[in-house]
């Protein structure tokens, strides 16, 4: 049977998604058509909405749908504290696992010299300015354990130390649950170093 | 078909590729650059395929990209703050002007001391720096191992252009590959000493690279500015 070319279309468009190769699309594809109409026109539509509506706080650059995102608005939260992390996941991920009240600055990327992207592209100019207005107490340095993220919190914490902001940086270390025999070395030598009084 | 099974190399650059592959620039001592993809690198989230990791990799395949078909670690070198920033430079220099299969043991060798360097705190980073810029510029055939260091006098002024010899300087003559005499003999026999010295020689190190760079920036440069190279953490 050769396939209705919106069909085709569809199968196509799935493929944007990630970890979804021609099988999966296709699957999906036929699941929406063949079981959950109701479904797919729901999809459609927020996904329509999502993608014209939402875009970047203003104060955070995390995605919100408003100028202003939740966690940038809610009185209740620490201002004086502010967290860099890499992507608006990482801010779900650091909402999810743990108690931070604090604020959050979303870089969107990491300073990666190789690929072009120095601090004038990774737009630090931003944080810089909040740094000077906002009266922050503390810099809490949450990148990511590569080459660039390293090289990333470094140049952050230059920055934040030439003002005169406290800076502490995320630790890296053994994963709970573990025996130390599968962690490869440099995670391991990392967690040694930093080992704390107990 | 080109097949390489065991050599040492470390990884230049790493950059996405597909859904879980990596694309790689490495640097091997028997082939000198070469690009290679990794299948399915990133695929538990972290890799072994990152700079500053003396690598044991086996590739094969034909053409400019090849296939690695074993990556493994064998030994780390821990690089942090502005000392990962100068990695970062090494590699980047490595990238924008080691031309690809050019394989030269004595550049390999200056990449792992530089590196080693790196990573030692105990180590002052600028030293190490410019034996491999030094390094880099022999490579690309700058002619600096001719030049005699004891036939130089240290109170004259030389001129070192690119591709040239160097010749003392004209008088009132300004010249961006103008250097004294006692910091190029010092540069060359690896005793550079006090601040001038280290400004001279990192000031002609640098235009010479930046006539090869041809207009290319060197990005890291700007993070080496803000993160002082005297701090380390």
């Amino acid at each position: 049977m050769a396939a209705a070319p919106l069909l085709d279309q569809l199968v196509e468009a799935l493929r944007c998604l990630p970890g979804v190769g021609p099988k999966s699309a296709q699957r999906m594809a036929l699941h929406v058509l063949e079981r959950d109409r109701p479904g797919a026109l729901r999809l459609a539509g927020v996904l329509q909405e999502a993608a014209q509506r939402i875009g970047h706080c203003r104060v955070c650059r995390t995605l919100t749908e408003a100028e202003v995102c939740p966690i940038c608005a809610d009185p209740g939260r620490d201002g004086r504290v502010i967290c860099v992390v890499e992507t608006p996941a990482d801010v779900l991920a650091i909402e999810q696992a743990t108690g931070f009240r604090g604020r959050y600055h979303v870089l969107l990327g990491q300073l990666s010299p190789l690929d072009g992207i120095g601090p004038e592209e990774l737009g630090l100019d931003r944080l810089e300015a909040r740094l000077a207005q906002e009266g922050v107490g503390e810099l809490i340095l949450a990148t990511g354990t590569t080459v660039e993220g390293e090289v990333t919190a470094h140049y952050i914490g230059e920055m934040a130390r030439e003002r005169g902001v406290r800076t502490t940086r995320i630790a890296h270390g053994v994963p709970l649950g573990g025996g130390l025999e599968y962690v490869d070395r440099g995670t391991l030598s990392h967690a040694f170093e930093g080992r704390r009084e107990y | 078909m080109n097949r390489i099974q065991g050599s040492p190399g470390y990884v230049l650059h790493a950059r996405p590729y597909r859904e879980s592959s990596q694309l790689l620039e490495l640097l091997t001592p028997g082939e000198g650059r070469i690009a290679a993809v990794l299948r399915g690198g990133r695929g538990r989230g972290r890799s072994t395929a990152r700079p500053f990791v003396r690598l044991d990799l086996a590739w094969s395949g034909r053409g400019e990209v090849h296939t690695l078909n074993r990556c493994d670690e064998a030994a780390v070198l821990r690089l942090t703050g502005a000392r990962a920033v100068c990695g970062l430079y090494v590699n980047e220099l490595a990238i924008k002007l080691l031309p690809r299969q050019l394989p030269d043991p004595g550049f390999y060798a200056a990449y792992e001391a530089v590196l080693a360097g790196l990573a030692d705190p105990a180590m002052p980073p600028e030293p190490g720096l410019r034996r491999y810029e030094l390094a880099l510029l022999r490579l690309l055939g700058e002619g600096l191992d001719f030049i005699d260091p004891a036939a130089l006098e240290a109170q004259v002024t030389y001129v070192v252009p690119p591709q040239g010899l160097p010749r003392p300087a004209a008088p009132g003559e300004e010249s961006p590959y103008a250097i004294g005499g006692d910091s190029l003999a010092a540069l060359l026999q690896d005793r550079l000493e006090g601040r001038g010295q280290r400004r001279e020689a990192q000031r002609l190190l640098r235009r010479l690279l930046e006539y090869h760079l041809e207009g290319k920036p060197i990005v890291s440069r700007q993070l080496i500015a803000r993160g002082r190279l005297d701090r380390t953490s």
